[in-house]
């Protein structure tokens, strides 16, 4: 089944010196518990088409289906509901709500829909990124490694049917961004997920299942496969 | 049916809220002092009304005037039936008493017409055939500094020109008054009704009906209405109709209601506006955050729940602060500060109650609304962006202030033109901050004026002490000085005698000739040194202690003639 | 009121149609409702319920093909053996009877071989198995598992080609890992023609360790580059090669308690499987 899938997507910006095609009739699909990584480079459209898939923008034209399911139809409390019930994120900075502590951040997915943690999973993940000890933290204290550990952590804790990351080893060392990219990776085939990561980055690419390359907004015809 | 997640809002709010101590307790200063300043405001008004009244009261020496002379016992039945009269009371001057009136009064009389115009009564109303009851100041007259409760006084009571007798009395109460003598006469020496009985020898004295009207009703109004109900015993019977002292003071009030609407613009505005400011740059600086739940998934309801709640625990907790110090206020401050203003000489206003709760809750309610409302207009700017617009926002002021850091570096670019460029590219933000800083200057100006203004008759009385400033004359209706002798123009002048007038005057049959002449009224104290040469030889009653002065403009003519008109 | 009432009903039905072994689709309706919210959930709970199903009788069906396969393959071993021990039996000549030992010998092997396999994957899924990454020497494990399947190379005369960058080392279970990498050579060799070569090569970045075997056999179909790391799975080009589709997923199971991952790419001709071990 297509868990993710764009028709023929848009996006234009109006600047004071002209018009800007972010996404030039760019259609992709991703497959149930696929690890797939958009590569392209700077302003390439890579961080646009993610915004796209998460409903985080609309695009001027084309449709984006996420699980079968229309977004651009739903209103703009719906498609946050729908957000917060199907999608989790991890961004490449700025991921964690700076008022609260590390426990409550990756609860707070579960919290806003008024759902309780899987315990045995939530113990199972705080092992495996290790952060037990940091649970008490505000996000201030904790390096930047370890706020992406937290965001991941969040991504999970709700079970997503999708996780769109944005460059999650951006800011990180070699070490730390391949822990990252490595624990995402085992966490797709553990738990059946899909995951979607946008990346400059080849060497990462290069671990994922399905390479999606963009370029000027534009998807290059013959995706490479590793 | 609401999801169950309601705690997770109530978390953030509180831990955003508790994230910045700074702008709570600013907002909270902001509403506390709105409250207190509001309901100051509200009191103090109210307060210079009850104020007013009194003043009015204890310069007449009783709370209405409405009298009706030589009334019968069938008319005093009626008028009792009557359902716009409140009390009505009986007052019987049966003679003078050192130049005071001797007179005698009902319990309804004494209690809800002539007490509540005088403080500090010792003892009672007279019971016993030999008990009396005197002003202080004419006990001062007679040399008692110190009168006491019981003690034996010789008085001559001039029943009448033929009729004087001379009694000794207890003192069973005196009392003290502040009565305008020069225009409502001496005040009262009380008797028993048991001595009027004994001294009366069957002689039926006049009895004046002292009734205090419905406050609805103007002086006016109710001559009318007496005189349509009930009937006169004759010719010259006549009711006189004076407007309730509230009456009095509500019709100077009315020129100042649109001054209180005013000041409570004012202070609401002022309120809110900073309340707007405060919260706008609180939620700009979340714009970001906020962005992100959106992001994972925080519906605008659920955002603006955590806005609404800690705007509410705002307002809560400066309304509390707010009630205390505006209740202290109004409780301690604000009887001093009227006395001082309103009631110069004439007594304090201590004992007087200015509290109102009405006032409190609805300085709270007004306060509350502009809070909530200038908060939830504050947050609209936030709330409407998508999460991308709101992840870009502020790369959007980062960059801008990178660019310009930049240009200075490389020299030739003036604080002034950046100064400029700030306040121009947030213009909005420059406004409101020009509003606000205006409104303050304002109000300032506003209570520096006011507490001047005021002092202004107290400055004149203290610098030329001899002379008394009287701002009455032209406020109330005197209506027996003659229907539409003065009127007012539309330019806000007053033109005395006006054209219209004279002519009907002429018209009357019987008038044979007539003239105008301006003057002016004075009125000069007694004990003027200069003035002591003249009054050598002439006794004036001791309660009259100023003296009515007329000029007048004369024609040569008329001062040939030797004629004197008015 | 009657409004929580109807939704109560509507849960109530939804819960109904589920015991019923019906699926729910997932509704259209994303309102912050708790109407909402519970009809998300049974949904997820449905489509969990469906995915259980399907993975149970999907195993189901694979322990049955595979009780089938083994007593399959079982049966031609054994089904020598029998004819070999009569001749055995009968035979006379001590040429003939080393012949006949010999095919014996290998059948039995063959037979120990799966019940190995049988074994292992047993203790895997009962994660009886400690994985301790006490050694370093990388080298010397590739080597010891080359030299393993070097009488199967020869005997197809394929040709061995490893190549090792300076220094490298990666912490890992010897043993384990041994079997992982014999498993994946043993795989290649299978399916590689005679007179091919095999390339083995040791890498290293940043993050992780490579170890690549490529070969230029069958390779597998487009689409199966997932799919041959599944149980007993057997891919569309092994016609006629004897396996149970375990060698595969055995690797992989190895390699992820290591902490790394597997990945397969054609080559065509011929498949390459890189083994990812993190660089710690």
């Amino acid at each position: 089944m297509k868990v993710l899938e764009t028709r023929n997507v848009r996006k234009i910006y109006h600047t004071p010196s002209g018009e800007v095609h972010a996404l030039d009739g760019v259609s992709i699909s991703v497959e149930d518990g696929q690890f797939v990584a958009i590569i392209g480079s700077s302003g390439s459209g890579k961080t646009t088409l993610l915004n796209m898939l998460g409903g985080l923008d609309n695009p001027t034209d084309g449709v984006v289906f996420v699980r079968g399911e229309d977004i651009g139809r739903l209103k703009v409390d719906e498609l946050t509901v729908f957000r917060r019930r199907n999608i989790g994120f991890v961004f490449q900075n700025y991921n964690l709500v700076p008022v609260l502590n590390v426990y409550e951040n990756i609860m707070l997915p579960l919290q806003l829909d008024g759902r309780g943690p899987d315990e045995r999973f939530f113990e199972q993940i705080i092992d495996t990124l290790k952060l037990r000890e940091k649970l008490d933290s505000m996000p201030h204290m904790l390096s930047g490694g370890q706020q992406q550990r937290v965001a991941i952590a969040r991504a999970l804790s709700a079970k997503p049917a999708v996780i769109l990351a944005d460059e999650p080893t951006g800011n990180l060392d070699s070490v730390t961004g391949m822990e990252v990219v490595g624990l995402l990776k085992s966490s797709a085939s553990l738990l059946h997920q899909t995951i979607v990561v946008v990346t400059h980055n080849e060497e990462i690419a290069q671990m994922t299942d399905h390479i999606i390359r963009i370029e000027d907004g534009k998807v290059r015809g013959g995706k490479d496969e590793e | 049916m609401r999801n169950n997640n309601q705690k997770v809002v109530l978390c953030l709010a509180k831990k955003e809220y508790r994230s910045d101590r700074g702008r709570s307790i600013v907002l909270t200063g902001a509403v506390a002092f709105a409250v207190m300043m509001l309901f100051s405001v509200f009191s103090f008004a109210s307060g210079k009304l009850q104020t007013d009244m009194l003043r009015s009261a204890r310069q007449r020496g009783a709370v209405s005037n409405t009298t009706l002379e030589r009334a019968t016992q069938k008319q005093y039945e009626q008028i009792q039936e009557l359902s716009y009269i409140r009390h009505t009371g009986k007052y019987i001057q049966f003679g003078n008493v050192f130049g005071n009136r001797a007179a005698v009064v009902d319990d309804v009389a004494w209690e809800k017409i002539k007490s509540p115009a005088f403080t500090d009564i010792h003892g009672t109303y007279p019971e016993g055939k030999m008990e009396i009851m005197f002003p202080v100041r004419a006990l001062e007259m007679m040399g008692i500094s110190q009168p006491q409760i019981g003690m034996e006084l010789p008085v001559a009571i001039e029943f009448s020109e033929e009729r004087q007798e001379e009694f000794v009395f207890r003192l069973s109460g005196y009392y003290t008054e502040y009565i305008d003598t020069s225009q409502y006469g001496p005040p009262d020496v009380y008797f028993s009704q048991a001595f009027l009985d004994a001294v009366s020898d069957g002689e039926e004295w006049d009895v004046t009906l002292f009734m205090r009207q419905d406050d609805r009703v103007t002086g006016r109004q109710v001559e009318q209405k007496l005189y349509r109900d009930i009937a006169m015993r004759d010719i010259k019977q006549r009711f006189f109709g004076n407007n309730t002292s509230v009456e009095v003071a509500v019709f100077t009030m009315v020129g100042g209601f649109d001054t209180l609407f005013m000041i409570t613009v004012v202070i609401l505005l002022s309120a809110g506006l900073l309340i707007y400011n405060v919260q706008y740059i609180f939620y700009e600086r979340r714009i970001r955050e906020y962005g992100l739940l959106k992001t994972l998934g925080t519906t605008r309801k659920q955002l603006c729940a955590i806005v609404f709640w800690q705007t509410a625990v705002t307002i809560l907790r400066g309304s509390l602060l707010g009630m205390l110090a505006g209740g202290m206020l109004v409780l301690l401050v604000l009887p001093l500060l009227l006395s001082r203003m309103y009631l110069y000489r004439i007594g304090s206003a201590a004992g007087m109650i200015t509290f109102r709760p009405l006032f409190l809750v609805l300085s709270v309610l007004f306060v509350s609304c502009v809070a909530f409302l200038c908060s939830a207009l504050s947050i609209r700017h936030t709330m409407n962006l998508t999460p991308v617009e709101a992840a870009n926002y502020q790369k959007l002021e980062a960059a801008y202030t990178g660019k310009s850091v930049y240009r200075q570096k490389g020299g030739g670019f003036r604080l002034w033109q950046m100064a400029w460029r700030n306040m121009w590219r947030f213009r909005r933000r420059f406004l409101v901050s020009a509003v606000c800083l205006t409104l303050g200057l304002l109000v300032s100006l506003g209570v520096v004026m006011l507490s001047h203004g005021v002092d202004t008759a107290n400055e004149i009385e203290s610098v030329y002490w001899d002379m008394w400033v009287n701002s009455d004359i032209l406020n109330t209706d005197y209506y027996d000085i003659s229907l539409g002798s003065h009127r007012k123009n539309d330019d806000g002048t007053i033109t005395i005698f006006p054209q219209e007038f004279l002519e009907k005057i002429q018209a009357l049959p019987g008038i044979a000739e007539s003239a105008v002449t301006r003057g002016g009224f004075g009125q000069v104290k007694m004990n003027e040194e200069a003035l002591a040469l003249f009054m050598r030889d002439y006794e004036w009653p001791w309660w009259i202690d100023w003296a009515t002065f007329v000029t007048a403009e004369l024609s040569g003519e008329q001062l040939a003639e030797g004629r004197n008109l008015q | 009121m009657f409004h929580r009432r109807k939704e109560m009903q509507d849960v109530s039905f939804l819960l109904e149609r589920l015991l019923n072994g019906e699926e729910l689709e997932f509704s259209l309706e994303y309102k912050d409702e708790l109407s909402s919210k519970i009809h998300y959930q049974l949904a997820r709970l449905s489509e969990k319920i469906s995915g259980n199903e399907k993975k149970l009788q999907k195993e189901r069906d694979e322990i049955r093909e595979l009780i089938a396969e083994i007593a399959h393959q079982m049966r031609n071993p054994l089904a020598n053996m029998e004819s070999y021990l009569e001749l055995l039996q009968a035979a006379e000549d001590k040429t003939e009877r080393q012949a006949y030992l010999e095919i014996l010998r290998s059948t039995q092997s063959q037979m120990h071989f799966l019940t190995e396999s049988f074994i292992k994957m047993a203790r895997l899924e009962n994660r009886l198995i400690q994985i301790r990454r006490d050694s370093a020497a990388l080298s010397e494990t590739i080597l010891k598992s080359i030299l393993q399947v070097k009488n199967a190379a020869d005997a197809k005369n394929i040709f061995i080609e490893y190549t090792v960058a300076e220094g490298v080392q990666a912490l890992h279970d010897a043993n384990w890992l041994g079997e992982a990498i014999f498993n994946v050579l043993e795989n290649s060799i299978k399916y590689s023609p005679c007179d091919s070569v095999i390339w083995v090569s040791v890498s290293q970045n940043e993050m992780y360790t490579r170890i690549s075997v490529t070969d230029s056999g069958t390779g597998i179909c487009e689409g199966e580059e997932a799919l041959i790391f599944q149980r007993f799975y057997r891919g569309k080009e092994t016609h006629g090669q004897p396996g149970f589709g375990l060698g595969l997923y055995l690797c992989r199971e190895i390699v992820l308690l290591h902490r790394g991952f597997v990945k397969a790419k054609r080559k065509e001709p011929g498949l390459e499987i890189a083994i990812f071990l993190p660089r710690m």
